[in-house]
């Protein structure tokens, strides 16, 4: 089944949040993305208003960190009070106190470890090819153009309200195709 | 005519600078693309050719005096039974100080919210990588026989042998491993969204690919930019008290040892303070030939130098005020071997490059306090300059003193390092600028996301 | 306004019956004196260092925000003030050390320090030490006095009070808190001192709720978890340089603490930390009013545990333990009373700064 798909691009940040802020607030409410060259924190906040649940990156880092520290904990403990004990200096077998900075570093890079794959997956990359890069133009979106793409349902009235919506905040092409799969 | 065809320093003669002097008032983020970008793409300039072939005999030189002690062994250093901690430790404290500075830097300035951040961050990112890669060399040749160094690491063997986990060598060990793995995953994670521009920007196929690849498909989606900022920041937080723990530890492996001088609590902290202070001297050093070679006055103003020249200053203030503590509290804890150690830090034999240190690290950055020698691009290099030498004078000097003047006079030795020492140091500056150049002609020297992010709240861009 | 009249302001801003409760307090605190005068003088060292702490630790954050700014500062300025308000009067306050450290410190005395001659003679003696205090507390309350916006106000001032302050309270910490035990010594102790207040100090702030709004709530959450990290990593470390080196007058200072009720009150306290650490780092809880107020007790109840730990012990009598914790709680009650008396007059004057803000903003250049 295909889709059809629209694709507005703007010049400033400020008309692409004002279109999408707007486009909320139409009946039906569409699906789509924006691609823009820098962080937008509104349109977080717009999509966050919507329903969308935070990103789940620090929680999976949250749960890496804590396996890492137990993990290099019971390592250092392991090895020195079951695998091979030996005395130095006196010292008792289980020195937590010396096992700490180890166990620190593996908690830290546990997490980064978690977190960057989840950023990676969770923004289905990495990936050599997207649908949405055969958009002319599309290349400056990582420079200085900021893009709205929007899935229409086929309903007249519904998709009739949103071109007028673009329209408005004056884009500088708006284009418009088939797809083979949604956003 | 548009703006858009106007580089950053016609837009400064034509639209002034933005209130806090960190850019042009108009700035659109085509232009702070190409500001950047222009850098990349632009030919290779002959001084850069020439800089990478100069830098390079000094890659030759690392690799030929790695390549003799390894057939000859550590006997072609200086070092002896007493002095057994020479340059390749000192170098080791020095390069993984430079090293961690620039992680701290990034993440403090990204944490506090420092909107001068975006234009340093990112070679500060590229220093630590290259200055944490070489300070992990020289632990593995100073070990003697750096093919056995996995010996350090836990696996099973046959020997059924586990590592000592109780010493600080070991501690290290997984230190240095966790800090350059994680810098380079700040470091990549920050460049992902840039590396699209440059995908996006290249001419070339070849370019093209190769940017593509490691840009690993960015598009710049509101999902990804949320998942970036989300881990990005998370990164920062984690990074800070991750620098200070890796180099506490480098402080603890010698104060966890019963040396004078080298027992003391402070050694953790103090490590860390200096290294914030070698590596923001190795910044402002880095930064003025970069913003000269690769035209960024618009990106990388005076202000950003001002206000590094300041934390300079308040560097030198800590580091004195350390100085002069250390010498109350050798002699305050009143064992015999401290406060003879501290009178022989003075006026032993190696007493002039103490004092040298104290001009280098003390009195240089005092100069600061006036403006004039905040602004000026000589005076800044010469002190960072004379701060960089000043460390690393300090971190000899903590090898060299305590270990030549330990606990039993019988044992007073003195070292002198060899031929061999001092080349292998420069090969490994030569290493270092060698992967710097290399970096600044192939990634942004700035981070363009964040500016264009910053040009958008300054109102230079909307 | 003259430092008199908003101390007088302070006072008064005080309901009632916490004044009436005061005047109990400090009756029944003479007859004590009378009857059990180390334990009390031990109990006064507590209660002025932690009065003291806390309005360094203030002036210490209102100086560093004149030099780097930010929206915390800005929000907080009002309640911090108040707290370094109160350094020249616990100045005033601490010079009774002088008459009570024949009381308190153990390095009094002949032969009291016989393995370091040189140090008794000319650092550890009852002249120097009254010297060095009322030196410190001078500079002090001039640093406090110029963070709360009273004089020598500017940057330049705010930049060597700073690093005057960084130099001294290695001394302080020496002389008021380490000398308790003259055979120990530890460099870190100086650092560990200054961090402890700014601790408490932002705690305080996070306790009044000074922030005010979501954003600058956030960032003062922000910092109070740092020096949450800073107290805990400076204590870890000068346990494990110590543990590791293991000698014998060094790991003194743990074996005497390592008793069930000290180790006791180290757990209780690190857990107090931890606590906090966890509330403050969660996003959603930093915006809330009552997590990070709560956060803010916890914080201060483990700073003034932390406080005791690292002086009790040595306290040879009993009733000095006791009195010594009874103390640092008046103290942080005290404490709490100035924040929120300068958190008051916040609200008097935010219409008075809400113009001078918005002249700022439209005065241009500073």
């Amino acid at each position: 089944m295909t889709v059809r798909m629209i694709m507005a691009e703007f010049s400033t940040a400020d008309a692409l949040v004002s279109a999408v802020r707007e486009l909320v607030g139409t009946k039906g409410p569409h699906r789509f993305e924006t691609y823009s060259p820098y962080a937008l924190s509104e349109i977080d906040d717009v999509l966050s208003a919507r329903g969308a649940g935070p990103s789940k990156v620090r929680t999976i880092m949250v749960v890496a960190a804590i396996c890492g520290a137990l993990a290099a904990f019971f390592l250092q403990y392991w090895s020195s009070v079951v695998a091979y004990p030996f005395n130095s200096g006196g010292r008792p077998y289980n020195a937590w106190p010396a096992f700490m900075m180890v166990t620190f570093e593996i908690t830290i890079i546990s997490a980064a470890i978690g977190g960057f794959l989840t950023m990676i997956i969770g923004s289905n990359l990495p990936r050599l090819n997207h649908r949405v890069f055969d958009w002319e133009g599309f290349e400056r979106a990582s420079d200085d153009r900021f893009f709205l793409e929007i899935e229409l349902r086929g309903d007249q009235e519904a998709d009739g309200e949103v071109r007028a919506v673009l329209d408005r905040y004056r884009p500088i092409t708006i284009q418009e195709r088939g797809d083979a799969t949604a956003i | 005519m548009s703006d858009a065809t106007l580089t950053g320093r016609e837009l400064i003669a034509n639209h002034g600078r933005t209130r806090d002097g960190l850019m042009p008032a108009e700035m659109p983020y085509g232009t702070i693309t190409d500001e950047v970008a222009a850098a990349i793409f632009r030919k290779p300039s002959r001084l850069w050719l020439v800089l990478v072939g100069v830098s390079f005999l000094g890659v030759i030189l690392f690799g030929i005096s790695i390549l003799v002690l390894l057939v000859e062994g550590t006997g072609i250093w200086g070092v002896n039974s007493e002095v057994v901690w020479g340059f390749a430790v000192a170098n080791y404290v020095w390069w993984i100080g430079i090293g961690n500075a620039g992680t701290l830097i990034s993440c403090m300035l990204l944490l506090t919210r420092q909107r001068w951040r975006a234009s340093i961050n990112r070679y500060a990112e590229a220093m630590t990588l290259f200055a944490a890669a070489i300070a992990g060399i020289f632990p593995l040749l100073h070990v003697g026989r750096p093919w056995l160094a996995y010996w350090l690491a836990p696996y099973p063997n046959t020997m059924t042998l586990w590592p000592q986990w109780r010493s600080p060598l070991v501690w290290d060990m997984f230190a240095i491993a966790c800090y350059i793995l994680f810098s380079i995953l700040f470091w990549y994670t920050g460049l992902i969204p840039d590396l699209a521009t440059l995908r996006d920007k290249a001419k070339h196929r070849f370019t093209k690919v190769a940017y593509g690849i490691f840009a690993l498909g960015w598009n710049g989606s509101s999902r990804q930019w949320k998942n970036y900022n989300s881990y990005y920041y998370a990164m920062a937080a984690l990074g800070v008290p991750l620098v200070v723990s890796i180099h506490s530890v480098v402080g603890l492996d010698y104060a966890a040892t019963l040396m004078p001088g080298w027992q003391e609590t402070i050694f953790p902290p103090y490590f860390v303070v200096g290294a914030m202070f070698s590596g923001f001297a190795m910044v402002v050093t880095l930064t003025i030939p970069i913003r000269w070679a690769l035209g960024l006055q618009s990106i990388i103003t005076l202000d950003h130098l001002d206000a590094m020249a300041k934390i300079l200053l308040l560097g030198g203030i800590i580091m004195s005020f350390s100085y002069s503590f250390e010498w109350f509290a050798g002699w305050y804890s009143g064992g015999e071997a401290e406060r003879s150690l501290i009178a022989f830090q003075f006026f032993g034999p190696y007493g002039w490059l103490y004092w040298m240190m104290l001009a280098c690290n003390g009195l240089a950055p005092q100069l600061f306090w006036w403006r004039r020698f905040r602004r000026g691009l000589v005076p800044l290099f010469i002190v960072g300059v004379l701060v960089n030498v000043g460390m690393w004078l300090e971190r000899i000097l903590i090898n060299m003193n305590t270990l030549a003047h330990g606990h039993l006079p019988s044992t007073f030795s003195f070292y002198v390092p060899t031929i061999w020492d001092w080349l292998m140091f420069l090969g490994s500056f030569g290493l270092f600028c060698f992967l710097f150049f290399l970096f600044a002609k192939v990634i942004p020297a700035a981070s363009i996301h964040e500016i264009r992010e910053l040009a958008h709240k300054e109102g230079a861009a909307r | 306004m003259s430092l008199a009249g908003r101390f007088l302001r302070h006072v008064r801003a005080q309901p009632p019956q916490s004044q009436r409760l005061f005047a109990i307090l400090a009756l029944a605190a003479v007859i004590l004196v009378i009857l059990a005068a180390e334990a009390m003088a031990e109990a006064y060292l507590a209660a002025f260092v932690l009065a003291i702490s806390a309005g360094m630790g203030a002036s210490v954050l209102l100086h560093a925000h004149r030099l780097t700014g930010g929206f915390w500062g800005e929000a907080a300025r009002p309640t911090l003030e108040g707290l370094a308000a109160t350094v020249p009067f616990v100045s005033i306050a601490g010079l009774a050390l002088i008459v009570l450290q024949f009381a308190i410190y153990p390095w009094i005395g002949e032969g009291a320090l016989s393995e370091r001659p040189a140090v008794a003679s000319l650092y550890l003696n009852p002249l120097g030490f009254g010297i060095r205090l009322v030196f410190i507390l001078a500079l002090w309350s001039a640093m406090a006095v110029s963070a709360a916006g009273l004089a020598f106000v500017n940057r330049i001032a705010s930049g060597l009070f700073l690093a005057l302050y960084a130099f001294t309270v290695n001394f302080a910490a020496i002389d008021w808190i380490m000398s308790l035990e003259p055979h120990w010594a530890s460099t870190t102790f100086g650092a560990l001192f200054a961090i402890t207040q700014i601790a408490i100090a932002l705690a305080l702030l996070l306790w009044v709720d000074a922030g005010g709004e979501a954003r600058p709530r956030d960032d003062l959450a922000k910092l109070t978890l740092a020096s949450i990290l800073g107290v805990v990593y400076m204590t870890f470390m000068q346990f494990l340089v110590q543990w590791s080196g293991n000698l014998p007058e060094k790991v003194e200072y743990y074996l005497l603490r390592g008793s069930v009720l000290w180790q006791g009150v180290l757990i209780l306290s690190l857990g107090a930390a931890a606590l906090a650490f966890v509330i403050l780092s969660r996003t959603a809880l930093r915006q809330s009013r009552s997590a990070t107020r709560f956060a803010g007790l916890v914080t201060l109840v483990a700073a003034l545990l932390f406080l005791w730990w690292e002086m009790a012990p040595t306290f040879d009598n009993a009733l000095g333990v006791v009195f010594s914790l009874i103390a640092l709680a008046a103290a942080a009650m005290a404490m709490i009373a100035a924040a929120k008396g300068g958190g008051r007059s916040r609200s008097r004057s935010s219409d008075e700064s809400r113009r001078s803000t918005a002249a700022r903003a439209t005065g241009g250049a500073p």
